[in-house]
């Protein structure tokens, strides 16, 4: 009698812990899930951001139908006016390169990027 | 009526003398036949005979003094107004790094010997093959020849005329400029070509008082053979658009053959600016972005594909993403 009592304990233990298994699986599985859809979310807000940033640079002549950069126009304007203009609440940079290295913007003044200065890039903030 | 043909005979012989002011006058003949007044090219053999399956020329030499060689069977004889180069065109044998010509005079080619040598270009000299100079006294009088290295039909276009052709720019085996062979062609084996202008005074150019031509509107620094305030034209603008901007071929060249600096062609011929693509050499170029400490939760990038002056680049938008 006392056996099959200890036999039944142990059985119950087993269930409890495969339980607690799955019960720590469901509830890991769900973080993930919800890590990856805001990170997508961000990505997605961020491209979108981004392609209003692109499409201002067009109506401000930065750069015309052809995807011509004028890079003095680049310069001389205001990410932060373009910033508000578009009503955007992240802050933004731009940055070009060629064959993956940086091609400074403006090598007289080391103007690696144009845009916030919370941005850094290769150890100067953008301007 | 008598006076009237008279008027066209004369406008006849004023229209043949100026072209013929303008244009080089040469001709390939056995070496024996040029004129005794001709500045003469010798050319290696067979490019005079054009025979099937013959090999390029070795060698353009110039001046019988010095190549007067059985080795060279054929001439590029040539009447005025290539004259003006032999009379400004000199030899300087053993030459040194610190001494190569005599007097003022520019040093042009490097010859690695008398007989058949390559050329090679003024800044290329070297002195443990280089033995003789090709000098030019250029272009201090009233009188000058300007010559230049090029692979495309620019200096062509712009009235120049081809003297030779090289099998490479900067140590090239040399050909005439019209040589055919039967079985590949002259341009594949020779890209390069020397080009000469003649100018014997700014009725060549026709310059306008802001040291452009008539013929063409672009700069000339040869204008100031008539038109002394053109004296400090820069030669790179030679060619440019008044106003223009041009690469300085004296500054330092990045990664891209991008020189440093440019120069503004208008008066004063003073006016530099840094070039918009020059890339600052530097230790690393490779990109790394990162945000003021505590800034951005993330940063997330977009690439477009743009153009700058119509080389192609990549344009990163990097946003600091704090949702």
């Amino acid at each position: 009698m006392e056996k099959k009592a200890q036999s039944f304990s142990a059985d119950i233990l087993v269930v409890i812990v495969i339980i607690l298994f799955g019960a720590l699986f469901l509830v890991i599985n769900q973080i993930s899930e919800t890590n990856d859809e805001n990170l997508e979310q961000k990505a997605r807000e961020a491209n979108l951001e981004s392609k209003e940033v692109y499409e201002e640079l067009k109506v401000q002549g930065v750069l015309d139908g052809q995807s011509n950069v004028d890079i003095n126009k680049l310069i001389s304007s205001d990410m932060a006016d373009i910033k508000e203009e578009l009503g955007i609440e992240n802050e933004f940079a731009i940055v070009f390169e060629k064959d993956g290295k940086l091609v400074k913007i403006d090598p007289a003044t080391n103007l690696n990027c144009k845009g916030s200065s919370k941005i850094i890039v290769n150890n100067e903030p953008c301007r | 009526m008598l006076k009237r043909i008279f008027s066209l005979i004369l406008l006849f012989q004023i229209v043949s003398f100026a072209f013929a002011a303008e244009n080089l006058q040469c001709e390939w003949k056995p070496q024996d036949q040029c004129a005794q007044n001709d500045t003469v090219l010798h050319v290696h053999s067979n490019v005079f005979n054009n025979a099937p399956n013959s090999q390029p020329s070795e060698f353009m030499s110039s001046h019988v003094s010095i190549f007067g060689d059985s080795n060279y069977d054929t001439a590029l004889c040539c009447t005025s107004p290539l004259n003006i180069v032999e009379d400004r065109l000199s030899f300087y044998g053993e030459p040194t790094s610190n001494n190569k010509c005599t007097n003022n005079d520019q040093p042009l080619f490097f010859l690695t010997n008398y007989t058949n040598g390559i050329v090679a270009l003024n800044e290329t000299f070297n002195s443990a093959i280089h033995n003789t100079v090709i000098c030019a006294d250029l272009p201090t009088t009233a009188s000058a020849v300007r010559l230049e290295i090029d692979n495309t039909s620019f200096f062509e276009q712009r009235g120049y005329q081809c003297l030779f052709r090289m099998s490479n720019d900067i140590n090239g085996r040399v050909s005439s400029c019209a040589a055919e062979y039967s079985d590949f062609g002259i341009t594949g084996q020779y890209p390069y070509a020397v080009w000469a202008q003649v100018i014997e005074s700014d009725s060549t150019l026709r310059c306008n008082s802001d040291c452009t031509s008539k013929l063409d509107n672009r700069v000339y620094s040869s204008c100031a053979l008539r038109i002394p305030s053109c004296f400090d034209v820069p030669e790179a603008c030679d060619g440019s658009l008044y106003g223009g901007w041009v690469d300085l071929p004296t500054t330092p060249v990045d990664v891209y053959g991008n020189y440093k600096e440019q120069i503004n062609c208008e008066a004063p011929w003073t006016e530099t600016r840094l070039n918009p693509l020059y890339i600052e050499p530097t230790e690393d170029s490779s990109i790394l972005v990162e945000s003021v400490e505590g800034e951005c939760q993330d940063i997330i990038s977009q690439q477009y594909s743009v153009l700058v002056d119509n080389i192609p680049y990549k344009m990163n938008i990097y946003i600091c993403n704090n949702n």
